[in-house]
């Protein structure tokens, strides 16, 4: 950790020679305050129509400390000193490329960290006699949320990381339906992870063939004989097109095609394995947004999931997701066309999506102001802890945090996934507030904020800035350290009781809050 | 804050003034708002709006509850050729329905709301629902929730009660208008000023030090004072609802005439929407969600994940009843609606399931309710009277949201709240 120190301090300096640069405020209000209103603002129709009806936007000035803090910022769960000094070294192209390749990428941390969660490397037909079967409903599922927050803050594979939630959301199961249960775990695996930077294609048809999809959406009681449509229904609307791109026929004659789509049952060594039941097959013909399909059994589905993921209504839809998650509430029309053509081009490959979302002639299309997002809590935590890294004994313990502010790790009940939206996230603080005061004064059983060793010599007068240094590497905003280090000159002594409360205070400010 | 304020538009809402009034008065406020007693100490000024009205109370039943199986239309005989195993069978039949009217009957977990029914607070208004052809939850509960079709989606960008509360003033003083009891603000109080999403009421408290609490409040104040929307009026929504459910003491809260609330999420929401409406601090609309309703396989009518689900909407409606139903006549203040996205299909599918379907039945409740009747313009389930294969729209639930506005609500600007829509009255409440 004596690099990290370091690390701050060079920072800290670069912060203090640029600081109308380094101000997350005046960044706010470098654009237009309508922009940062916008910026703000919920995606709703009438807007999407409004900017669909605007000029083209840009091109905007970005210093190349602002497209770095940018980068950093949007392919990590946070900021913190290592991160950091690697973008800085490695220049913005190069850390970009270094965090595709993920698999070049040593994990060292983090593959150290995994065996405490044994179940994340089993079947699901051991996961179901190990654990289920013996009436143990906690621990599987505990084990898997523990370690996506456990990769999401130690994993060298960030943008993997990021990338793997987006996904998780957009292919939501609800981890307490059911089998979904002990079955999400192979998915986590199999499915998400497996193609989380491959292609759409492959993503799509592996989580249709997937145990825990198949029983969220129910595909695997859709049968010749009594159709269950749901799963059709919501691969169009929630997976690939969007609403508007299909007809109630459609999705009658797209659950027709995946008729007799199951998975083996819990009393089969191979439970959770995809298998076609032909005998439960429709074997008519079908028509499915006008291409008519012949019969073909297995065949038919994977026809139509492979037409859906290369439509363009469903390159438009994922790129407007994709921009939205990375890069901006209100991203430019221009920008999410542009990126649904390179999504369309590559045939969905995923990283080729990502250098285009990611690529500086991107970023100039924006104002840097109207790219303010707000942290869902589980970014929230993972990034407060990777600011200061304190001792984590007992990170299951994040899971009850992640509950108490409304984002209980794949805990969506709607197949739609968690919202990515500033209404949904700016709108309830009170718990992301009191998360912090908790996370700072230990209150959080196994995480030890060593508050005398973080701020060593420093004085009350300069708890804030100081703060603000571990905290973001001295980008917060001047307004926020100033209300922090009026709390501070309020209170009598220089304690270890007061660092904390500096510590939960800034990190519950908007610098903190927003990235 | 200014009243006349809240008679402006959305941007206005969210305007300087209110952040003014956060780093004046709810910081100072604090103190004077610490009182031990289940009711609150302090006494609020009424506000400039027209009084008295009703507190407003919306239960949204998300994921499509089937207002067949739950207010089971068993006098039309084609819903036993369209749900052979999964229709509600006639009262008198063992897990028969609970006569109503001699055509409409409860399911048995619904058993809990004939007393209401009876006593003439609580009505259903069934074949209701927005007419869109879209069968999609996150549509329908968008569209449910803006209080327009998907076809007038470019004509609002927030929710009709939002919309409702921009064009009233404030009843009360207008700190904290409208709540969800949830962890996210539900769409429908989107737009609307002084709406705060509440989680818990009974501990919406800064953690930490008490000593210190009231300065570190100060501090976020600060923080977010010149932040822009949405965080800087949510934050001042957040420091008023503090203080007002601060002034409530939930735990000793003893609900009226016995009422026991299920000890459920979605009970204990509503024991505290009736705590914090007889504590009349000026809230005037109250949000409280249950989810669950997507039953595409094994439904469950009788025994079974609708069953429990009924049993739980049903018991908490009940207690929340006989609860307001106290010597204050409470209930003769309150409107309480419970609607869903949209019912399911006419005919069951082969998982012993329902998938997605269009009209359905709505709950309300109240004094002012004309209760103890099934409203409607029944459309029939015969084949060739469906919908795409669904119960048919033959009330737009907007007309028994309208009614509801103009005559308990004080409402004179339906045109903004439902724009495009032209009420016809439907004789709900009295």
């Amino acid at each position: 950790m004596a690099s990290e120190r370091d690390l701050t301090v060079s920072a800290e300096s670069s912060a203090t020679s640029a600081p109308a640069d380094a101000s997350r405020r005046s960044f706010l209000t470098a654009g237009a305050s309508a922009a940062i209103l916008a910026g703000f603002a919920t995606r709703t129709h009438a807007q999407t129509q409004a900017s669909l009806a605007g000029p083209p936007p840009g091109p905007w000035s970005w210093t190349s400390e602002q497209e770095l803090r940018f980068l950093v910022a949007r392919v990590t769960n946070g900021w913190n000193p290592a991160t950091y000094a690697r973008a800085v070294q490695l220049g913005y192209d190069a850390f970009l490329e270094e965090q595709l390749d993920h698999t070049a990428l040593a994990d060292p941390e983090v593959t150290a960290m995994l065996p405490a969660y044994p179940s994340l490397s089993l079947s699901s037909k051991q996961i179901y006699d190990q654990y289920v079967v013996p009436n143990d409903t906690n621990t599987a599922i505990n084990q898997l949320k523990t370690a996506t927050i456990v990769r999401a803050i130690y994993s060298k594979r960030q943008l993997f990381e990021r990338m793997v939630e987006f996904w998780g959301d957009h292919f939501s199961v609800d981890h307490n339906d059911g089998q979904v249960q002990w079955l999400k775990t192979v998915e986590d695996r199999d499915v998400i992870r497996a193609n989380a930077f491959g292609t759409f294609t492959n993503l799509l048809i592996a989580d249709a063939k997937s145990a825990a999809m198949l029983y969220y959406l129910d595909n695997y009681r859709n049968f010749s004989t009594a159709p269950n449509e749901n799963y059709s229904r919501e691969v169009m609307e929630l997976h690939t097109l969007d609403v508007g791109h299909y007809s109630e026929m459609d999705v009658a004659e797209l659950a027709r095609c995946l008729t007799g789509w199951q998975y083996r049952g819990t009393s089969l060594a191979n439970h959770g394995e995809f298998f076609f039941n032909a005998a439960q097959h429709d074997n008519g013909q079908k028509v499915v947004r006008g291409v008519v399909i012949q019969p073909g059994g297995l065949a038919e589905g994977e026809l139509v999931l492979t037409q859906l993921a290369h439509d363009i209504a469903t390159a438009r839809f994922l790129a407007r997701k994709l921009c939205n998650w990375f890069l901006s509430y209100n991203t430019p029309q221009v920008v999410i066309d542009s990126v649904a053509g390179v999504f369309r081009a590559s045939g969905g490959d995923i990283k080729s999506v990502l250098r285009k979302i990611f690529a500086r002639e991107t970023l100039h299309m924006m104002s840097p102001a109207s790219t303010v997002k707000i942290k869902r809590p589980f970014h929230l935590v993972a990034s407060t802890v990777r600011s200061i890294l304190p001792e984590v004994s007992a990170p299951v313990r994040f899971i009850t945090e992640l509950a108490t502010m409304g984002h209980t790790t794949f805990g969506w009940s709607s197949p739609n996934g968690y919202p990515d939206t500033a209404q949904a996230w700016g709108t309830v603080l009170l718990d992301r507030w009191n998360f912090m005061s908790r996370f700072f004064s230990n209150s959080i059983v196994g995480v030890n904020v060593n508050a005398a060793k973080l701020f060593g010599p420093v004085t009350k007068g300069s708890l804030a800035s100081h703060a603000n240094r571990l905290l973001t590497g001295g980008f917060m905003a001047p307004e926020d350290v100033a209300a922090v280090q009026a709390y501070a000159d309020g209170q009598p002594t220089l304690n270890d009781t007061l660092r904390r409360e500096v510590l939960a205070l800034a990190a519950s400010t908007p610098s903190f809050q927003t990235y | 804050m200014n009243h006349e304020n809240c008679e402006h538009t959305n941007a206005d809402q969210h305007g300087l003034d209110r952040r003014q009034f956060l780093g004046r008065s709810v910081i100072g406020a604090t103190a004077a708002l610490t009182a031990p007693a289940w009711l609150p100490r302090v006494s609020f000024a009424a506000g400039a709006g027209p009084s008295p009205r009703d507190t407003l109370v919306v239960i949204f039943l998300r994921g499509g509850a089937d207002g067949m199986t739950f207010c089971a239309p068993y006098g039309d005989g084609e819903l036993y050729n369209r749900r052979p195993t999964l229709a509600i069978r006639p009262p008198g039949q063992a897990n028969g329905a609970i006569n109503l009217d001699g055509f409409f009957g409860l399911a048995p977990a619904m058993a809990p709301l004939l007393t209401p029914y009876q006593a003439g607070n609580l009505a259903f208004v069934h074949a209701s629902g927005l007419s869109d052809p879209s069968r999609s939850h996150f549509d329908m509960q968008k569209w449910m929730e803006f209080g327009v079709p998907g076809a007038q989606a470019t004509t609002v960008s927030n929710g009709w009660l939002g919309r409702y509360l921009q064009t009233i003033a404030p009843s009360g003083p207008g700190l904290l208008r409208g709540i969800g009891i949830a962890s996210i603000l539900p769409r429908g109080l989107s737009g609307g000023p002084a709406v705060q999403a509440v989680p818990n009421p009974a501990a919406f408290v800064i953690s930490g030090s008490t000593s210190t609490a009231a300065a570190r409040r100060a501090a976020i104040a600060a923080a977010y004072a010149q932040e822009p929307d949405p965080m800087s009026s949510a934050a001042a929504n957040t420091f008023a609802a503090m203080d007002l459910m601060a002034s409530i003491n939930f735990t000793t809260y003893v609900p009226a005439n016995g009422a026991v609330y299920p000890a459920t999420t979605f009970g204990t929401a509503l024991r505290n929407a009736a705590a914090i409406i007889k504590a009349q601090i000026g809230v005037e609309v109250i949000e409280v969600d249950l989810g669950g309703w997507d039953l595409h396989n094994q439904l469950g009518p009788t025994t079974g994940a609708m069953a429990t689900l009924m049993g739980e909407l049903a018991g908490a409606m009940r207690a929340f009843h006989d609860d307001l139903n106290d010597v204050n006549q409470t209930l003769n203040r309150v409107t309480t609606v419970a609607l869903s996205e949209f019912g399911r299909r006419a005919s069951e599918n082969g998982s012993f399931g329902i998938d997605h379907g269009h009209g359905n039945a709505m709950i309300v409740m109240g004094g002012h309710v004309n209760g103890g009747q099934v409203i409607r313009v029944w459309p029939g389930l015969a084949l060739p009277n469906l919908d795409n294969g669904d119960l048919a729209i033959t009330i737009d639930y907007r007309d028994i949201l309208s009614e509801i506005l103009v005559d308990r609500m004080a409402c004179t600007s339906l045109p903004a709240v439902f724009p495009g829509w032209t009420m016809t009255n439907r004789g709900i409440t009295n």
